[in-house]
C-alpha cells in the first residue's frame, strides 16, 4: 500500500506543472462540453483530442485524454437534467429522475447533488484503481507469447459484451476490424500485406480510422437527424447549485453504494457504465423506504447512478492497464493512444512505464477534482458554451477532423481514410452496427495475431502449448465464463432494464 | 431491406473480396506455424459469409415487416440524406483540392457552405464562424503544437 502511495506520490510531481495542470483542467472542460452534447461521447471526445497530444510529452497527451473522458461522464448529466435529452447512454438514467427534479425548479439542486456524487464515485474508483492496479500487475508480469495471446482473445471475446442486440452484426465488424488490422507489413514475418499505396506500408493510422468513426461519422449521422437543443436560460445564482446539507446527507448512501458498484462492474471487461447505472437504479429503488418516488425527482434516483458511472471510469482502466484489456469503445481508443505513443499496453506496462501510468492516474485525480469545482461553480458558463456550440456543431467538428487527420502525417493521405471510415461509421450507426467490437478488433487484432503466431511456432505447430501451461487454461476458462456469463447476463439486465423503463420494478 | 445496409454489406463483401483474392498470395504456413496469409484469408471469408447471413436475415425481416415501406425506400431515401450526402460530398472535393496546397481554404469553403446550406445559418454568421474556427485551430495546431497546417 505504501508503495503505491509512493508512486502516486512520483505521478504527482510528474504532473504538477503549470502547463500540465492547465491542460488537465481544459481537458475536464472540453470533456464536459463534448459529455453534455447529444451525439458526441467519450469515444468521440477522446478521438478528437487525439491529434492534440503530436507535440505533447506522454505525460500531457495521457493526462489531456483522460481528462477529456473523465469530463465526458460528467457531462452527460447536464443535459439529461436540464433538457431531458441525455448526452450519453450512462446518463440515460440520470434525466428519470434529475429532469422532474427540474421541473419541480430544483434543477440546480439536481446539478449540484449529481456533481458531488459523481465526484466521490470517481473518487472510490481511482482509490481502487491505486491500489488494486499494482497487485494485479504483480500476478501478470511472468506471462509468455500464449498467455498474451490469450489475454488478446479474453480482450476481443468482450466483443460480445459490446454486441447490442445483434451478435452477428458485432462479429461482421469485429472480422472488419481484424482485416483492417492485416493492412501493412507483418509483424512476424517481414512480409508485406495489402500495400496498395506507399503510406499503407505501417499500415492504416489508428487515430485517422477514429477521427472518422467517432468524428465525421457522428457530424453525417447529426445531420441527417437535424438535432437542436433547447437550452434555455440558466440561473447565475450559485446558491442553487450548492446542494444543502439535508440534501448530501439524504444522496449520502446511494452514493456509495454506487461507488462501490460502479467500480467492481466497470472492472469486468465490457460491462460498462451504461449497464451499471441501470443496475445501480433498480437496486436503489428496491433499497428505498419511498420506491414511489422514483421517477418524480427521487435524490437517490439521482446520486446513486451518478456515483456509478463516475467510478465505472477508472474501474474499466485496471484491466486496460494491468492486463492490456480493453472493456468499452472509449477505453479501447485509450488502449491505442497508449500503443500510439510507444508504451506497451499489458501486464508490463506498470513496470517498463509505471511512472507514465502513475502520472496518468495523479492527472485523473487532478481532473476529478477540478471537475467537481467546474461543475457547481460553472454550470452557467457550461450551458452558455453549449448553446454556443451546438448550433455550429457540424461545421466545428467536420474542422477539427480534418485538420487533426492532416496532422497524423502532412499529408492529405490520412484525411482520406478518415473520410472513408466517416461514411463507414455514418452507414454504421444508421444500422445499429456496433462501432465498439471494431475498435476493439482494430487495436488488439494485430498484437492476438503476433502472439497467437509466435505461440504456434513456439509449440512446433502444436496447439497444446495453449493447454499445457496453467495460467494460460485459466485464462480460456475466464473467456469461456466471460462468453456464457455476459449472454445470461445480458437477458437478465434487459429485462430488468425494460422493467425499470416500463415503471413497474 | 435498408438500402443503406445493403451499400454497407456491398463494401465489406468487395473489401473481403479484394483482401482474400490477394492473401491467396501470401504463404498460408510457415516454419511449423502460420503464414502471413492465415488471418487475412480466413478471416475475410468469414467476413463474406456473414454478410451473406445478415444481408439474408435483414432481407427476410424487412419483408416480413412491410413490404411497401421497402419499395418506397430509394426515393425518400435520397430526399432525407440531403445534409450528410451533400457533406460528404464536399469534403471529398475539398480533400481532392487541399492536394494542391492548403488546407484550411477548402476547409474554409466546406464549413462556410455546411453552415449556410445545411444548418441554415445566414451568410455573414457562417462567414464569421467560419473565421474564428479556423482561427482557433489555426492557433492551436500551428502557433502552439508547430504542425504545419495552413
Amino acid at each position: 500500500m505504501l508503495d503505491a502511495l509512493s508512486s502516486l506520490g512520483g505521478g504527482f510531481a510528474e504532473v504538477f506543472t503549470l502547463y500540465n495542470v492547465l491542460l488537465i483542467f481544459a481537458a475536464g472542460l472540453i470533456g464536459t462540453v463534448v459529455g453534455a452534447l447529444p451525439g458526441l461521447g467519450p469515444s468521440a471526445g477522446i478521438a478528437l483530442m487525439l491529434p492534440l497530444t503530436f507535440g505533447m510529452t506522454h505525460i500531457s497527451g495521457l493526462c489531456l485524454l483522460t481528462g477529456v473522458y473523465m469530463g465526458t461522464m460528467y457531462g452527460g448529466r447536464i443535459t439529461s437534467i436540464l433538457i431531458n435529452t441525455p448526452g450519453d447512454a450512462p446518463a440515460i438514467i440520470t434525466a428519470m429522475d434529475g429532469y422532474p427534479m427540474m421541473q419541480q425548479g430544483k434543477g440546480g439542486l439536481a446539478l449540484g447533488i449529481s456533481a458531488v456524487s459523481s465526484f466521490i464515485g470517481g473518487l472510490f474508483g481511482l482509490a481502487v484503481l491505486v491500489f488494486f492496479a499494482p497487485v494485479v500487475a504483480n500476478y501478470a508480469i511472468h506471462l509468455g507469447a500464449p498467455e498474451y495471446f490469450l489475454l488478446m482473445a479474453v480482450g476481443l471475446s468482450t466483443i460480445i459484451l459490446l454486441a447490442g442486440d445483434n451478435i452477428l452484426k458485432a462479429l461482421i465488424m469485429a472480422c472488419f476490424g481484424i482485416l483492417i488490422g492485416t493492412i501493412g507489413a507483418d509483424y512476424v514475418s517481414g512480409q508485406m500485406r495489402f500495400i496498395y499505396t506507399i503510406e499503407l506500408i505501417e499500415g492504416i493510422d489508428f487515430v485517422a480510422i477514429i477521427i472518422g468513426l467517432y468524428g465525421l461519422g457522428e457530424v453525417f449521422y447529426n445531420l441527417e437527424k437535424s438535432m437542436v437543443m433547447k437550452l434555455g436560460k440558466p440561473s447565475l445564482n450559485l446558491r442553487e447549485y450548492i446542494p444543502s446539507r439535508a440534501a448530501l446527507k439524504e444522496s449520502a448512501a446511494p452514493t456509495v453504494r454506487g461507488s462501490v458498484l460502479g467500480t467492481i462492474i466497470g472492472i469486468v471487461p465490457g460491462a460498462g457504465a451504461t449497464v451499471a447505472t441501470f443496475l445501480d437504479y433498480a437496486l436503489e429503488k428496491r433499497l428505498s423506504k419511498t420506491p414511489e418516488k422514483f421517477g418524480k425527482g427521487a435524490i437517490a434516483g439521482l446520486a446513486g447512478p451518478e456515483a456509478t458511472n463516475n467510478a465505472s471510469v477508472p474501474g474499466s482502466l485496471i484491466p486496460l492497464i494491468t492486463l492490456g484489456i480493453p472493456g468499452s469503445g472509449g477505453t479501447a481508443i485509450m488502449l491505442g493512444a497508449l500503443i500510439m505513443f510507444g508504451l506497451q499496453p499489458g501486464p508490463l506496462l506498470m513496470v517498463n512505464s509505471g511512472d507514465i501510468v502513475w502520472a496518468m492516474i495523479a492527472g485523473l485525480i487532478l481532473a476529478n477534482l477540478f471537475l467537481l469545482l467546474s461543475n457547481v461553480l460553472m454550470i452557467p458558463v457550461f450551458v452558455n458554451l453549449l448553446r454556443a456550440v451546438q448550433s455550429n456543431l457540424a461545421s466545428v467538428v467536420i474542422a477539427l477532423c480534418v485538420v487533426g487527420a492532416f496532422s497524423l502525417s502532412y499529408s492529405t493521405f490520412n484525411i482520406w481514410i478518415a473520410l472513408i471510415f466517416g461514411v463507414v461509421g455514418y452507414l454504421m450507426r444508421k444500422n445499429d452496427y456496433p462501432t465498439g467490437p471494431f475498435i476493439l478488433a482494430v487495436v488488439l487484432g494485430p498484437l492476438a495475431e503476433n502472439y497467437f503466431r509466435r505461440a504456434v511456432m513456439m509449440g512446433q505447430g502444436d496447439a497444446g502449448i495453449f493447454l499445457d501451461r496453467p495460467i494460460s487454461l485459466s485464462l480460456i476458462t475466464l473467456m469461456g465464463l466471460i462468453l456464457v456469463g455476459t449472454v445470461l447476463a445480458k437477458r437478465v439486465m434487459n429485462a430488468r432494464r425494460r422493467r425499470i423503463e416500463s415503471g413497474t420494478d | 431491406m435498408k438500402w443503406s445496409e445493403l451499400i454497407l454489406l456491398a463494401g465489406l463483401v468487395a473489401f473481403s473480396g479484394v483482401l482474400q483474392k490477394d492473401s491467396l498470395a501470401l504463404d498460408y504456413n510457415s516454419g511449423g506455424g502460420f503464414g502471413p496469409g492465415f488471418i487475412p484469408l480466413n478471416f475475410a471469408i468469414v467476413t463474406i459469409l456473414l454478410a451473406g447471413v445478415i444481408g439474408t436475415q435483414s432481407f427476410l425481416r424487412s419483408k416480413a415487416r412491410d413490404p411497401e415501406d421497402n419499395d418506397a425506400e430509394p426515393a425518400t431515401w435520397f430526399a432525407s440524406l440531403a445534409a450528410p450526402l451533400g457533406t460528404i460530398a464536399l469534403l471529398f472535393v475539398a480533400t481532392f483540392f487541399m492536394e494542391f496546397g492548403s488546407v484550411l481554404l477548402p476547409l474554409a469553403v466546406v464549413t462556410t457552405v455546411v453552415s449556410t446550406v445545411f444548418l441554415k445559418h445566414g451568410l455573414a454568421k457562417a462567414a464569421g464562424l467560419t473565421v474564428v474556427t479556423l482561427a482557433v485551430i489555426y492557433a492551436i495546431f500551428s502557433l502552439w503544437l508547430n504542425i504545419p497546417v495552413i
